[in-house]
């Protein structure tokens, strides 16, 4: 019946949304639906998924994305905002459970290999869980919200260093002839060389070209990303590595909030695989014998990782609060995690018995500090004596929640005929304005006159999240699409925006949906011109009289 | 040389990037871009596509996806009397081909 590879796709991503659906409800990560669903599907219950090799390639293209959105993501200036705290946590933290955990691990019964495998695969925490855990509790911006990001950003570069090392050292037939390790050696170095330049010459001009079309800004983006990893992978690095470089090379173009807006949500349907992929690698009655190591590991995770981080910080002078909340996001290992022993395993370093010991210490990790960081406000309250031994006896210099200064006094969406214009009349008053347009031709005026500009699709709810809204005192939106409007509230609703929200209605049902809000100034435009249109004849308006 | 479904994937993806903004130098849809990649990378030229299940369950799934948004798009007003109308609106976006 699910004899080919199409069916077999449609019943697994039809599992998926109804245990997604499951996740939801129990408040976890979609992450650990995923992984359920392949367990589920693979060889310890139902033995469903045939077509291997169609799944590896979308978990891979999943992966190169991944990496690709990591690199083009990378914000090396959120490290400078938070300060060293985020480094020395972040260094801090991966030294700690590295070499305490690698202990840990041979005294379990393991071999060296692996357990240095384990070990470096506990360090790491999952940007993407926290980042979505902290921003759905509107937590990103707050003190701890901010060094959380900030380090976890630390070990995401340190996660590359890893797989650049794992691989140069691990394939198979690389150690042995010190002519491959020279290969690899200058393959990277040409390739280094050869992507800056494209980066620097090529391809800032090449993407200004094609950012008039967005399909071609997507394939291309797509496109750069696998290239770059097939090309890696050739020279005998990890793929990883390449997609990472790709990602970073186009970080410093203006398009880079739109890509990765576009590709987050290819990036999650194809990561779905890459889960399926491993819960299918887990042999039940074979993790059933790992259950022990798995739960010491869990512990260590969960306990040991917050605890240094603790440590680290109230040394610093951070109050056990900030501390607490802070030291939650490294309570669980990252997809990362997974993909480091994925590529241990392909490259035939570790068993698969440490694959699913360390899927296994995923799915409890990631489940239950998920729900430590939802009620981390309670937990606090439970146990603040206990934790204050975290903090410097001498307080008087420590370091506290800081107010948020606005920094905007408005976001204007919209660039175009309506939006220039509200433009030139906020500045004439010497208002600090971000304008936001997915007009990259707009938007270059206004960036050459100094001005802060974000090219994007505000429709787009991850670009929309990435928008700066609590620094701004008013949203204007001066697009008169009577979808984008809606879209603009129905979001600043969702992050319950304080400030004051101007839409634009060009017809009268319209402006009376948008009405609806109180807090809502709707312009009409087409409306306000005719009224000046009619006050300008003096003969109609005497007649009035 | 490219022998990895994997590799494969990101040559198509490549030559497709630079064939596509040739059409768009050229003022044409995306679509004709697209069936001269296949026509360069298939058995006619250069012959370097091999792995054709793999893009088969990609081109299955892309035609599934593009069928399932014409159905989510399709406007009941233009084909219905007023009467017979239900409120709706999507906020799909336009298609840019």
């Amino acid at each position: 019946m699910l004899d080919s590879s199409f069916t077999q796709v449609a019943l697994i991503l039809l599992i998926a949304i109804v245990m997604g659906l499951g996740a939801k409800l129990a408040r976890q990560p979609l992450i650990i639906a995923y992984l359920a669903v392949g367990i589920l599907l693979g060889p310890s219950f139902f033995n469903v998924v045939s077509f291997q090799e169609e799944i590896e390639l979308l978990a891979k293209l999943g992966i190169a994305i991944l990496l690709f959105l990591v690199g083009l993501k990378l914000d090396l200036g959120l490290i400078r905002s938070t300060g060293l705290v985020a480094l020395y946590t972040g260094v801090g933290q991966v030294v700690f459970t590295s070499v305490v955990g690698y202990f840990l691990i041979v005294a379990l019964g393991y071999e060296p290999l692996p357990a240095l495998y384990i070990a470096v695969a506990l360090t790491f925490s999952s940007t993407i869980i926290i980042v979505k855990l902290l921003s759905d509790k509107r937590e990103l911006d707050q003190l701890h919200g901010q060094i959380a990001v900030g380090f976890l950003i630390v070990q995401d570069i340190l996660v590359i260093v890893a797989m650049v090392v794992i691989v140069a050292i691990g394939s198979p037939g690389s150690t042995n002839s010190p002519i491959d390790l020279l290969f690899v050696l200058v393959g990277s170095v040409v390739f280094l060389v050869v992507v800056t330049l494209l980066a620097k010459f090529v391809v800032p001009r090449l993407l200004d070209w094609m950012a008039k079309s967005q399909e071609l800004t997507l394939l291309f983006g797509v496109g750069w990303a696998v290239a770059l990893a097939a090309a890696t992978n050739l020279l005998g690095l990890s793929m990883e590595v390449g997609a990472f470089v790709a990602g970073v090379t186009l970080a410093s173009t203006p398009y880079r909030e739109s890509l990765s807006g576009r590709m987050v949500s290819l990036r999650d349907i194809l990561l779905l695989f890459f889960f399926i992929q491993l819960g299918t690698s887990l042999e039940f009655a074979e993790a059933a014998s790992q259950l022990w190591p798995a739960i010491v590991l869990s512990l260590f995770v969960l306990i040991g990782n917050p605890i240094i981080v603790m440590i680290i910080m109230g040394v610093m002078g951070y109050r056990s609060k900030v501390s607490f909340k802070a030291g939650l996001a490294v309570a669980q290992i990252s997809e990362f995690s997974l993909i480091l022993i994925a590529l241990g395993y392909s490259l035939g370093q570790v068993e698969k018995s440490v694959l699913s010991l360390v899927t296994l210490v995923g799915i409890i990790t990631i489940t239950l500090s998920t729900y430590l960081i939802l009620y981390s406000e309670q937990i606090y309250n439970l146990i603040p004596k206990f934790l204050s031994i975290f903090e410097k006896k001498d307080l008087s210099s420590s370091i506290d929640e800081e107010a948020q200064a606005a920094r905007y006094d408005a976001i204007v969406i919209g660039a175009g005929r309506l939006g220039g214009a509200v433009v030139e009349g906020l500045l004439s008053r010497d208002a600090r304005l971000l304008i936001v347009d997915q007009n990259p031709t707009a938007l270059k005026e206004l960036r050459d006159r100094g001005l802060e500009t974000l090219y994007g699709d505000v429709t787009e709810p991850e670009f929309a999240s990435s928008l700066p809204l609590h620094e701004a005192d008013a949203v204007i939106c001066a697009v008169p699409e009577r979808t984008t409007n809606l879209v603009v509230l129905e979001m600043l609703e969702r992050y319950k925006y304080e400030g004051r929200i101007c839409l634009t209605a060009m017809d009268e049902p319209t402006a009376k949906l948008l009405q609806e809000d109180s807090e809502v100034t709707v312009i009409r435009p087409l409306n306000m011109a005719a009224s000046r249109i009619i006050e300008t004849l003096p003969t109609i308006r005497d007649r009035d009289k | 040389m490219i022998e990895s479904a994997f590799g494969q994937i990101a040559l198509i993806l490549l030559v497709t990037a630079v064939l596509g903004a040739g059409a768009k130098l050229a003022r044409q849809p995306l679509i004709v871009a697209y069936i001269f990649v296949g026509i360069l990378l298939g058995p006619t030229f250069l012959d370097m596509v091999h792995y054709e299940d793999e893009i088969e369950l990609f081109a299955e799934l892309g035609i599934a996806l593009l069928l399932f948004l014409v159905g989510l798009k399709l406007d009941v007003g233009l084909i219905l009397p007023r009467a017979l109308q239900f409120p709706t609106w999507t906020r799909a976006k336009q298609f840019d081909w």
